[in-house]
């Protein structure tokens, strides 16, 4: 059974982190090969039009197993929070070619809050959580985080 | 992943070993190959079964983790396997795997999968036996195909994939067996490169880049004709690639040791038996998982 985690403990978690984050004002995330470095829980959608921050639940990066996410959009030109975006998330791990069973649901919790729910990592190693904006603009954004 | 290293396992499970020519040579190749036909056999089946546990990981900078607290991976695999001499230096093999899987997360509950894997055919031809030419080694062209019998990842049922049986796409593999001996010790050396087409995941083009196997063993046989054997594999593998571009960071290896024994039970019946470990050190693995286990095998022959 999916392990149950208090909205409010989550939502706590993502403040903290959404507060680091503005503190350190991390501009870009993407390294000289134009990719997310592994790690990282805060970056610039492709185009830059977005900046994404993201809490992880049960710990605070993604773990080998059944994750929640709460995802904060917000728009870098004016610092509001993207709201009503269609957003479709995918876990795929590139050197072994291969995605997750589970499709993650991603429901909008409105002011630009996300929450994604069933992000499964199946095993260790580097996953990525490609993220697509379909609606109504169109963006990627991608996390990588190595998993043990 | 799992079904190169099948497909390894397979193609070196065949072979022609001259008995004539070096009694030394057929008992040092079947404690690596277990089901190596020696000359006057014309057949085989066989069942192997290997239990294996996951110590830890490689990440993409190729340093080794131990597998974290409160997780665990135990893999469990039985191979059922027929091999025919089709021509006098040729032979083809069929193996058909069937997995179980025991995993646990810390984020997730304990899991339990299991399912039929990737069908493997593949195909041995032995150009010179060892010592058969005197300045020559024992040459031998081997091929082979992995079918996606099993199930792909994106379409297990379980959380952690524990019923993800199989990798999704077909794998056609080639390479060259070299074998020499040496009064009791056998040498042998094996490079296999294999190709695994491009499948969908997702909407996405997904492949997985060339890979390049190299094993070295060395086996010595007893006057009972058991033998023993050391060998060690190297399996290197390009990036992967999505929607036809390279992703960085994707390049994977594993070097994976093994002790292996063998011992005739009677003129048609022997045993195999082998403990492997991919070592838990920095470089050596990259991308991969690493694991530690045992084989046993039984096979019945057919002069």
């Amino acid at each position: 059974m999916p392990r149950i985690v208090p909205r409010a403990l989550t939502l706590n978690c993502f403040a903290l982190l959404t507060a680091a984050t503005l503190v350190t004002a991390a501009c870009s995330a993407h390294d000289a090969r134009g990719m997310t470095p592994n790690g990282v829980t805060s970056l610039d959608s492709d185009s830059g039009a977005f900046r994404v921050n993201l809490a992880s639940a049960p710990a605070a990066v993604p773990v080998r197993g059944k994750n929640q996410l709460e995802l904060r959009v917000m728009r870098v030109d004016s610092g509001d929070g993207a709201e009503g975006l269609k957003l479709t998330m995918l876990p795929f791990m590139p050197a072994m070619g291969h995605g997750s069973p589970a499709v993650p649901d991603v429901f909008d919790r409105g002011d630009g809050h996300y929450h994604v729910d069933d992000v499964v990592l199946t095993m260790p190693g580097l996953w990525e959580l490609q993220t697509t904006i379909e609606a109504p603009e169109h963006d990627h954004f991608t996390f990588r985080f190595e998993i043990e | 992943m799992k079904r190169v290293t099948l497909t390894l396992v397979a193609l070196l499970l065949i072979g022609t070993p001259r008995r004539a020519l070096a009694q030394a040579c057929c008992a040092g190749a079947s404690a690596v190959t277990p089901g190596r036909l020696a000359l006057h056999e014309d057949a085989l089946v066989g069942l192997q079964v290997q239990a294996g546990t996951q110590h830890g990981s490689y990440d993409s900078e190729a340093h080794f983790h131990a597998t974290p607290p409160g997780a665990a991976v135990w893999d469990f695999e039985q191979d059922l396997l027929a091999s025919a001499r089709l021509v006098r230096r040729g032979q083809a093999t069929v193996l058909l795997p069937f997995l179980e899987a025991w995993r646990r997360a810390p984020a997730s509950a304990a899991e339990v999968g299991y399912g039929l894997g990737d069908l493997n055919l593949s195909a041995r031809y032995d150009f010179t036996w060892s010592r058969e030419v005197s300045y020559l080694p024992g040459i031998a062209a081997l091929a082979g195909i992995t079918l996606p019998t099993g199930r792909a990842p994106e379409s297990a049922r379980l959380p952690l994939g524990s019923d993800a049986t199989g990798l999704g796409t077909v794998v056609f593999t080639a390479g060259v067996a070299l074998e020499r001996a040496f009064d009791r010790v056998l040498v042998s050396a094996t490079l296999l490169g294999a190709k695994r087409l491009p499948r969908n995941v997702h909407g996405a083009r997904s492949e997985l880049g060339s890979e390049l196997s190299a094993l070295g063993a060395v086996s010595y046989s007893l006057p009972n004709d058991a033998s023993l054997a050391l060998s060690v594999n190297g399996r290197f593998e390009g990036p992967a690639s999505l929607d036809g571009s390279n992703v960085p960071g994707t390049a994977r290896r594993r070097v994976r040791i093994a002790l292996a024994g063998a011992m005739p039970l009677s003129e048609t019946v022997r045993a195999h038996g082998s403990v492997f470990v991919d070592p838990p050190l920095d470089w050596l693995g990259k991308n991969e998982s690493a694991s530690a286990g045992l084989t046993m095998a039984a096979l019945w022959t057919f002069p």
